[in-house]
């Protein structure tokens, strides 16, 4: 924690926490920034956040921070060991595409996905977002695993 | 106005005109069941276009989620190889996702887009 120059955002999420408006707090944490990186931000926040009280819905922090001219969105979620696997080999796979290939898969996704079932897409917009591979992290501890899922973005403003 | 849906902190408000065929959908898209919220409005919108053939779609929308993405796709596909829609994408200038995000969907739909800056 002490190695980040500045933390712009730190929020926890606790189970059947109310989500109404998380959203307007991260957009107001970072009203700052320019308009086109800021909803970068926002919007892969929010897919973190959303796939995490869908198919989780357990405790998660998120922290938004800047570094060395980058901005970074870093989020912990306590998740079960098959959990673990999917999410790590969905993220292991992403990071092996190029942009155009995950366009290309996420154009697939968004037309030939089935009505209510989620798109997959989440996870492939926060790298499209970020344009940088998305980093991946766990802790063991109590016998429960700590995911680190985090993204990072350039920023020279 | 025919009918007005108001926003919430994560849907944007809807107005609806059937006179004119007119629909503006303004505001964030980020629904937790985008499936459950789009069965709410479809049939709105599909009643604007059945009343006179025709409509314009004002999509004047600052972020969605990757879930309302596809059902804004289903929704606009329905309209494809019908006459007479229009889909008016509006965008900040800055914001160059939004303005893919049109493109992405003016090709994927065959519609007719015009793009407007806000």
């Amino acid at each position: 924690m002490t190695s980040k120059e500045k933390i712009l955002l730190d929020l926890t999420f606790k189970e059947n926490n109310d989500y109404s408006d998380f959203h307007l707090v991260i957009s107001e944490k970072l009203k700052h920034l320019e308009l086109s990186l800021r909803k970068k931000i926002i919007i892969c926040s929010v897919e973190l956040i959303q796939n995490n009280h869908k198919h989780n819905n357990g405790e998660m922090k998120i922290e938004i921070y800047a570094e060395n001219e980058n901005i970074f969105i870093e989020s912990c979620q306590k998740v079960s060991d098959e959990k673990l696997l999917l999410i790590k080999n969905i993220i292991e796979k992403i990071n092996t595409l190029s942009v155009p290939e995950l366009k290309k898969l996420y154009r697939n996704n968004l037309t030939g996905c089935k009505e209510n079932i989620s798109t997959g897409n989440g996870l492939i917009i926060c790298k499209l977002k970020s344009l940088n591979n998305i980093y991946i992290d766990t802790i063991k501890d109590k016998g429960i695993n700590n995911l680190f899922i985090k993204l990072k973005f350039n920023y020279n403003g | 106005m025919d009918k007005i849906i108001p926003s919430t902190a994560k849907t944007p408000e809807i107005n609806i005109d059937k006179i004119s065929g007119t629909v503006v959908i303004k505001g964030i898209l980020i629904p937790e069941n985008p499936y459950e919220y789009f069965n709410g409005i479809n049939p709105f919108i599909t009643e604007v276009y059945n009343c006179n053939n025709k409509l314009a779609l004002n999509i004047d929308l600052d972020y969605f989620n990757t879930g309302a993405a596809k059902y804004l796709y289903d929704l606009l596909k329905n309209f494809t190889g019908k006459p007479n829609v229009d889909v008016i994408w509006h965008y900040e200038e800055d914001d160059e996702d939004i303005l893919e995000s049109g493109h992405e969907y003016e090709t994927l739909t065959g519609l007719k887009f015009i793009y407007k800056i806000k």
